[in-house]
């Protein structure tokens, strides 16, 4: 999938990869990639300033631990990060309904 | 399988010289982008694949390391940013008016001016704070050197330089005792 049609929805599906538990970003671009079969091939360089924006606009926190002898910044969905997502899975499902009702898929 | 150490730690080099450039503290950043390369060859040798490969194509799709700087500048950018070293600038001149000024000769109040305005202004806008203590504290020893040649009034510099940087560690603690749950 190309990067334009991903446009708009990074934040959301940063969120969402983040939803089942904590990670650090390796792990986050390997869910991406995974729970979308492939389609979701987003470039590193986009994903890890875009983690850091989310953080700075409290929709994640990180910390830093140490694994296998090196620093590891692990981030997690705050409260307010799980209300936005919350927010945009309600609005995507409206989207969707709607998508599907005028397309007859 | 090649050794992927020589190529990784050079595009590290280069991205921690441009984070620095942009006035972003280089250290986390950089520490988090090894992590990720040290990720990517582990992989890589678990797949059976050279990690030399794999860290030259991760370099790829993490970019170059100015423009991985400026996505990481932009993320970080404070909206006060642009207008912050203006601001310093017409303050300090303010300051140094009112200090040559005939008949002013409170020196106690233009040091704790010039340290209280550094600090407020890091306050807000907390990248690059040396160059806001230098926008607000410069123009006293400019004019003190260009018009008698008395270069111990760059001494005024450190009123600026720990009100901006007593700022900055405000700034942090409260940002960290801030943080959310």
């Amino acid at each position: 999938m190309r990067a334009e049609t991903l446009k708009g929805h990074l934040d959301f599906l940063l969120l969402a990869a983040l939803q089942r538990g904590p990670s650090h970003g390796y792990a986050v671009v390997e869910t991406l990639r995974a729970r979308s079969g492939g389609s979701f091939d987003i470039p590193e360089g986009t994903i890890y300033p875009a983690l850091h924006r989310l953080e700075r606009a409290s929709l994640l926190a990180s910390r830093w631990s140490e694994a296998s002898g090196r620093r590891r910044r692990t981030y997690r969905l705050t409260a307010r990060g799980q209300q936005a997502l919350e927010k945009n899975q309600r609005e995507w499902r409206q989207f969707r309904g709607a998508v599907e009702a005028v397309a007859g898929a | 399988m090649t050794d992927p150490r020589v190529p990784v730690e050079a595009y590290l080099a280069d991205l921690r010289a441009s984070l620095r450039l942009r006035g972003l503290s280089s250290s986390d950043v950089s520490d988090e982008v090894y992590d990720h390369f040290c990720e990517v060859a582990d992989a890589a040798t678990r797949h059976g694949d050279d990690p030399l490969d794999a860290c030259t194509a991760a370099m790829a799709r993490l970019g170059p390391p100015a423009t991985l700087a400026a996505r990481f500048a932009a993320a970080k950018e404070n909206p006060m940013d642009k207008f912050i070293l203006p601001i310093a600038i017409i303050c300090g001149l303010a300051i140094r008016w009112v200090d040559s000024s005939p008949g002013w000769d409170d020196t106690g109040v233009t040091a704790f001016a010039l340290l209280a305005t550094a600090g407020i202004l890091a306050l807000l806008a907390p990248r690059r704070v040396w160059l806001l203590a230098l926008g607000v504290g410069i123009w006293i020893p400019l004019h003190a050197i260009t018009t008698g040649g008395d270069w111990r009034m760059l001494l005024v510099l450190l009123f600026p330089l720990a009100g901006a940087y007593g700022g900055l560690a405000i700034r942090k603690l409260a940002a960290s005792a801030a943080k959310p749950n």
